[in-house]
């Protein structure tokens, strides 16, 4: 039988999830950076990106709706047992408690009350980022609950939307930490290598993650239900081979610099040698926007092999 | 209580399309983009020369237990109490979650109106008014049959309570009010 | 009147919506929201039905056109009508899409430029007045020469049914004999001339399988379910249900056979053998039905044993039917059927005829010792079919009751048709199942057949004479005008009035009727399409879609019921378009027949010509229609509100011919031995052609297949009843690749190299000609057959969707065979092999 495939949802959706996965996470790291460095050069403008992207995120789910100006009726009709609904309730938590905690970290809004208080802000950017983690794991609960993909309808599916919403938020701080870096003298700059030597060790471990449990999830689904397995097939041998290799050359190639250049600065700082702007800030922006391509490519190809249930009489 | 279904029956199935054609009119779906609330793919079995052919009329399963609802964050997809399973078109969005999950493919995006529709059994513009659906109207073959699957003396009531009628894919837990009498060979 | 009507139907609406809403519970916004949306279609725009008739297969079943805000929204199947009982199919459905068609002919058109003929280059738009008078002018012409027979009516299938008289009138009126429907050699012939010789009807309306009742039913050279036909369908795919065990004799996998029981792909063309065989198992296992051939048939006629003719034969004049001698074996004598105690049914004799002792044998004698050498092993041979399964069919036939073998509907397929058809007649009388439930009964219009000559004035009537053609058999010879046209023989033939039908894509050959339509000095042609024979018209008069008329009353064709029905004009024609009566009424005004037209018309449909007339002229058909209707006795109002009115029911009229009715043979009996046969081998000497009792003729074309050669087969589609409805977007949307294609066996396209979907040439090693089409790899197809559906190889550009759809042109393919008319009028039409290439 000739695999049919969801037809209605493409790149605003792919856009919707990816952004949300990366704008989630994003969160959490830019708390961390606030949480134990109290380094808000960093977790101010990661937690405003974060806002940003999922924002946008959301602009582009109502962009894809059939009646955009409507969309207000999917908060106020109360649908508690959709996933729609319980995600406009995940983002509208998200972006109230992330804009709270942003503006105590944002220069412009230092004036709010809870900004002088380091625990509120603990606490704030702890909810926040328990937020940043439900949008992420969201978005893949979105389609993992689905019977009607078979190949969606996996446990596995959310845990490598999060774990690719995390390298995707940790390139994302990735970016900030090596914009920030570059803005700042030498001398200052090394604080700033320093956290890109540990963004950049995180990206490779989680990106690990990813392709393990990428590596479980295919390899299950390959012996799964026929549809599960033609999705799998599509992607490794079908008409979404393309995408699917690309996904996997950006995130691993991504991945791959970001290690190397970590190896590469543990062996500088050994040797004690000069942190150069090159590598400490221009390479891992490269990196790092090769995992986020990466993650958006992984977001559509997934959601084009979304191979529906199938029926023989 | 009434709780409307239809029972396919596959033994007399010629595949002739009456059911699409009068389905297109009746409700004035996008045929012509291709999107419609029924149709009847055909599946050949076998090789030459022991080959078995099927046409299985496809349409809204009308679900006891609907995912297209569950997943409905305006309410717009819901359940009459006569157990049919509808849009309403005010209420969509067309957020689409419906149409993903649905494991029936049953609905599409009529953007005439910009809302999901579906398959409705006719029901406001026949069943309301004592009729049966349009397909079922005009199936030469008798395939469709409408009715109240509990009332023990409609047709339908009596082939779903006789186990004959099947319904498709059970393991999805959807619990169909659609049901499959299977073709099978009596020579 | 009709306000109130609407206004009736609209508060009985509203009193259903209510009672409807009185039952509805649950969620409270939910009944309000469809309470309110059943109310917005129920009170709010203009709502109504008007029964009708459906026209987009000969079928002509029962429908209800359901009309809102002045446009046709729905056709829906009219259970008044016992005929299609309720159901309708895609086609049917479709109606709409046929109204509301924007490729249909929308306003008069005039060309002056004859050159351009085959085109649609040099049409001019015109007013209906202009029109009118340019076509009379040019009929005019050749009436006032005295050469009013140089001017052929020609048509379809609308005019070869229920549109008849209302055309043969016209053709009467302006002086011509020369009128053609659907050409018979190319319809029906050679099956229905088979089923007349031996139950005395045979026409597609006359006789069917009872599958309502049947047990068993066997199908060969016919498509059922596929085809449709739903007066048929519907039955026959509820004796599917029902449990009837279905066997389908047929090269591919139809829809009939998908629905079967047993699928037997037989070799094309051999099915006479498979039956032959089934005939010898039959006999000699004892299975027949004793009494019904002794004392219903003519099985047990005495024949001369040394050259199987009759022994004696003579008139009963108080009858009119033939009398035999039998063997009454009560007395040991030969003696006149009627008056034997008890003939017998086997055996040899020698007997006293007129002081004269002859050696004489039952006519059943000669069957059984003609069927000794069919043996299914025999027949093995011959179709690609195992002998046990042919065994196995027979006896179950033999021994399941009731069991049937369809009569089929369209064969001129092969030069053993008409055999073929007699032996399928021959072994539903063995087992004794003629007119009898669940068997082969006639429909209420079989009836009562008279059979007329056609007129001697007939230029193919003429030609046939000339040709040593068996005029007495003879349809209208519609390949008879192609000489007429092209040769002037016998007499010539100068100008066209179609009125309808589509004869250069559906007659053999087609590179021979375009150049015949070239040659033509007038074309007129009414129709709804530009199809592509209109294209070779001078003056196109467009015909109005059915929705559009109202129509006289017809009698319900395909039902075994008696039933009369009509049609009521359900919304104003949408483009400048005319019914094809008023047009012919118009046109015969303009000549000053029109007195002639209703005198011709009464005379055929039994009414008073000066009333018809009268009545048409204050209310246009639907006065035709009234003076119908009272002339039956039916209530006008009835007829008008339900659509179609029973008569007589089936169960009135089943089981009496023959039993108490003699049937249309000449013996009035089940002829075992046809008499009609005997008399053609009387005149003309022996040809297994017309051989009294069954003989295997194998098909023309046998060998030569194989490589990239096939035999070339086909058949109709759910979705297309013919080139008429070729351009309907609905229909086209719901057509699947196995509907539009050719199809190839999948192993042996896997030898050719040839994909599913690809384009494949097809050229036909009796034309020459070549046709590309898509094609469709299956399993379901003999791997020496290719199959494609008959309504495609539209080459007008007019038809949109049809050009848009391709597929094969079979007149391309099929020849026009040469020796056609030394034999039974038969086209031969899967005659044909063809070779098969990648595109």
């Amino acid at each position: 039988m000739e695999p049919v495939v969801q037809h209605v949802w493409g790149w605003l959706i792919a856009l919707y999830l990816f952004l949300g996965g990366m704008g989630g996470a994003t969160m959490i790291v830019a708390h961390y950076f606030y949480a134990s460095k109290r380094e808000k050069s960093l977790a101010a403008p990661g937690a405003l990106a974060s806002l940003i992207m999922v924002v946008l995120g959301a602009l582009f789910l109502i962009l894809d709706l059939e009646k955009p100006e409507k969309f207000y009726l999917a908060v106020i009709k109360f649908q508690t047992s959709s996933w729609v609904f319980r995600g406009t309730m995940i983002l509208s938590g998200f972006i109230v408690f992330g804009a709270l905690y942003a503006a105590g970290l944002l220069p412009w809004f230092q004036w709010v009350p809870w900004a002088k208080s380091e625990r509120a802000m603990d606490a704030l950017g702890l909810i926040a980022s328990a937020f940043g983690l439900l949008v992420t794991t969201y978005t893949g609960i979105l389609l993992g609950v689905l019977k009607a993909v078979p190949f969606w309808h996996s446990p596995a599916l959310p845990a490598l939307f999060v774990a690719s919403g995390l390298a995707t938020g940790i390139a994302a701080m990735g970016i900030i930490n090596a914009l920030q870096g570059l803005r700042r003298p030498v001398d200052e700059r090394v604080r700033f290598v320093g956290y890109c030597t540990t963004l950049s060790k995180w990206a490779a471990i989680v990106v690990g993650a990813e392709m393990f449990i990428l590596a479980l999830y295919y390899y299950v689904n390959m012996f799964g239900p026929a549809e599960a397995s033609s999705a799998v097939s599509m992607m490794l041998f079908g008409e979404l081979r393309r995408s699917f290799l690309a996904y996997l050359d950006f995130v691993l190639l991504g991945a791959a610099l970001l290690s190397m250049l970590y190896h590469v600065r543990k062996a500088d700082l050994i040797a004690g040698r000069d942190q150069s702007v090159v590598k400490s800030c221009i390479l891992p922006l490269g990196g790092a926007i090769l995992i986020i391509i990466g993650g958006l490519l992984l977001r559509r190809t997934i959601l084009e092999a979304g191979v529906m249930t199938q029926f023989a009489p | 209580m009434t709780r409307y279904g239809m029972i396919i029956d596959l033994r007399s199935c010629i595949g002739c399309g009456a059911c699409i054609a009068a389905c297109d009119m009746e409700n004035e779906t996008p045929w012509e983009e291709g999107k419609r609330r029924t149709y009847v793919p055909r599946f050949t079995f076998g090789s030459y020369p022991n080959v078995t052919v099927v046409y299985m009329p496809r349409l809204c399963m009308h679900c006891e237990n609907p995912p297209c609802v569950s997943v409905c964050p305006t309410g717009a997809s819901h359940v009459t109490a006569d157990g049919v399973v509808l849009v309403e078109h005010d209420l969509c969005i067309g957020c689409k979650y419906c149409v993903v999950a649905c494991p029936y493919d049953a609905r599409y995006v009529d953007e005439r109106i910009r809302s999901v529709d579906k398959c409705t059994f006719c029901y406001t513009n026949r069943v309301l008014k004592g009729e049966v659906p349009a397909c079922d109207a005009t199936c030469p073959g008798r395939v469709r049959i409408f009715g109240d699957l509990d009332d023990p003396n409609s047709e339908a009531g009596r082939l779903a309570a006789s186990g004959l009628a099947k319904p498709l894919r059970p393991d999805l837990g959807t619990n169909p009010k659609v049901l499959y009498v299977p073709k099978v060979k009596s020579i | 009147m009709a306000s109130a009507k609407i206004a009736r139907r609209d508060f009985l609406k509203v009193a259903a919506v209510t009672g409807a809403l009185a039952t509805l519970s649950g969620p409270e916004d939910v009944v309000i929201r469809t309470l309110k949306r059943v109310e917005a279609r129920a009170l709010g725009p203009q709502e109504y039905t008007v029964p009708g008739l459906c026209r987009m297969c000969v079928n002509s079943c029962g429908t209800f056109f359901r009309v809102r805000d002045g446009r046709l929204r729905k056709i829906d199947p009219n259970p008044n009508n016992p005929a299609n009982a309720g159901n309708l199919c895609a086609r049917g459905q479709a109606g709409v899409r046929r109204v509301y068609n924007p490729d249909r002919l929308k306003r008069p058109l005039i060309r002056r430029d004859k050159s351009l003929r085959g085109t649609w280059q040099g049409f001019e738009a015109t007013d209906w007045d202009t029109a009118l008078d340019e076509a009379a002018a040019v009929l005019k012409k050749y009436i006032d020469a005295g050469e009013a027979k140089s001017i052929m009516v020609g048509g379809g299938w609308l005019p070869c049914g229920v549109y008849k008289p209302y055309v043969v009138a016209f053709a009467k009126a302006i002086g011509t004999p020369n009128f053609v429907g659907s050409p018979p050699p190319l319809c029906f012939f050679p099956k229905a001339f088979a089923w007349t010789v031996t139950i005395g009807a045979g026409g597609h309306p006359h006789i069917r399988a009872d599958h309502e009742y049947a047990n068993y039913i066997i199908l060969l050279r016919r498509n059922l379910a596929g085809s449709i036909g739903v007066p048929y369908a519907w039955q026959f795919a509820r004796a599917k249900k029902r449990g009837a065990k279905i066997v389908v004799l047929d090269p591919r996998m139809s829809e009939s056979a998908a629905l079967a029981d047993l699928w037997v792909p037989i070799k094309p063309g051999t099915d006479l053998a498979f039956l032959l065989a089934m005939g010898h198992v039959i006999v000699s296992e004892g299975l027949y039905d004793e009494e019904f051939l002794r004392r219903y048939t003519n099985a047990p006629m005495l024949l001369r044993a040394d050259s199987n003719a009759p022994a004696k034969t003579w008139d009963d004049p108080d009858t009119g039917k033939k009398k035999y001698l039998v063997y009454d074996e009560a007395t040991g004598e030969a003696k006149a059927h009627d008056e034997a105690l008890r003939p017998a049914l086997a055996g040899e004799f020698d007997v006293e005829i007129d002081g004269e002792t002859v050696r004489v044998k039952t006519a059943f004698q000669a069957l059984v010792e003609r069927l000794q050498q069919y043996t299914p092993e025999w027949a093995s041979q011959i179709c690609d079919v195992p002998a046990e399964t042919i065994v196995r069919v027979a006896r179950e036939f033999g021994t399941i009751k009731p069991a049937v073998i369809d009569p089929g509907w369209h064969d001129p397929k092969y030069q053993n048709s008409v055999q073929t058809w007699r032996m399928v007649a021959i072994l539903n009388a063995l087992v004794g199942n003629i007119d009898r439930p669940g068997g082969l009964i006639f429909n209420a219009a079989g009836r009562s057949l008279k059979s007329s000559a056609l007129p001697d004035a007939r230029a193919d009537v003429q030609w046939m004479k000339k040709k040593g053609i068996i005029v007495s058999t003879a349809q209208p010879m519609i390949l008879a005008y192609y000489d007429a046209i092209v040769n002037g023989d016998p007499y010539p033939i100068k100008a066209a009035v179609l009125t309808g039908g589509n004869w250069i894509r559906t007659l053999p050959d087609d590179r021979k009727w375009k150049e015949a339509f070239k040659k033509l000095e007038d074309v007129i042609a009414i129709d709804v399409m530009p199809n592509d024979t209109v294209s070779y018209a001078d003056i196109i008069l467009p015909d109005t879609t059915y929705p559009e008329r109202d129509d006289p009353m017809f009698g319900v064709g395909f039902s075994p019921d008696a039933a009369v029905a009509t049609s009521v004009r359900a919304i104003d024609p949408i483009y400048d378009c005319r019914p094809m009566i008023d047009i012919l009424v118009q046109l015969a005004d303009r000549l000053g027949k029109k007195d002639a037209y209703f005198q011709n018309l009464g005379a055929m449909l039994g009414v008073d010509g000066a009333a018809l007339k009268s009545a048409y002229e204050s209310e246009g058909i639907a006065g035709i229609r009234r003076v119908q209707v009272e002339a039956k006795g039916v209530s006008y109002d009835e007829i008008v509100a339900k659509g179609a009115v029973v008569l007589k029911a089936r169960d009135q009229l089943i089981g009496t011919m023959p039993y108490k009715k003699p049937l249309g043979t000449p013996s009035g009996k089940v002829e075992i031995y046809s008499l009609k046969m005997a008399g053609i081998m009387a005149k003309k000497g022996y040809s297994e052609h017309w051989d009294p009792i069954p003989t295997w003729i194998p098909p023309r074309v046998m060998d030569g297949v194989g490589g990239n050669v096939f035999y070339l087969t086909y058949g109709r589609s759910p979705i297309a009843s013919h080139t008429h409805t070729a351009d309907n977007d609905l229909l086209a949307s719901i057509g699947r690749p196995e509907h539009f294609g050719v199809w190839i066996n999948a192993a042996k396209a896997a030898e050719l190299g040839i994909r599913d979907g690809d384009m494949v040439k097809l050229t036909s090693l009796a034309t020459g000609q070549s046709v590309v089409a898509k094609a469709f790899v299956t399993d379901g197809v003999r791997p020496d057959t290719v199959f494609t559906v008959s309504a495609w190889g539209a080459e007008s550009e007019e038809l949109k969707v049809a050009k848009g759809i391709g597929g094969v042109a079979l007149n391309k393919l099929w020849p026009m065979h040469e020796d056609l008319f030394t034999l039974l009028p038969n086209a031969m039409t899967q005659e044909v092999l063809v070779r098969v290439e990648k595109a």
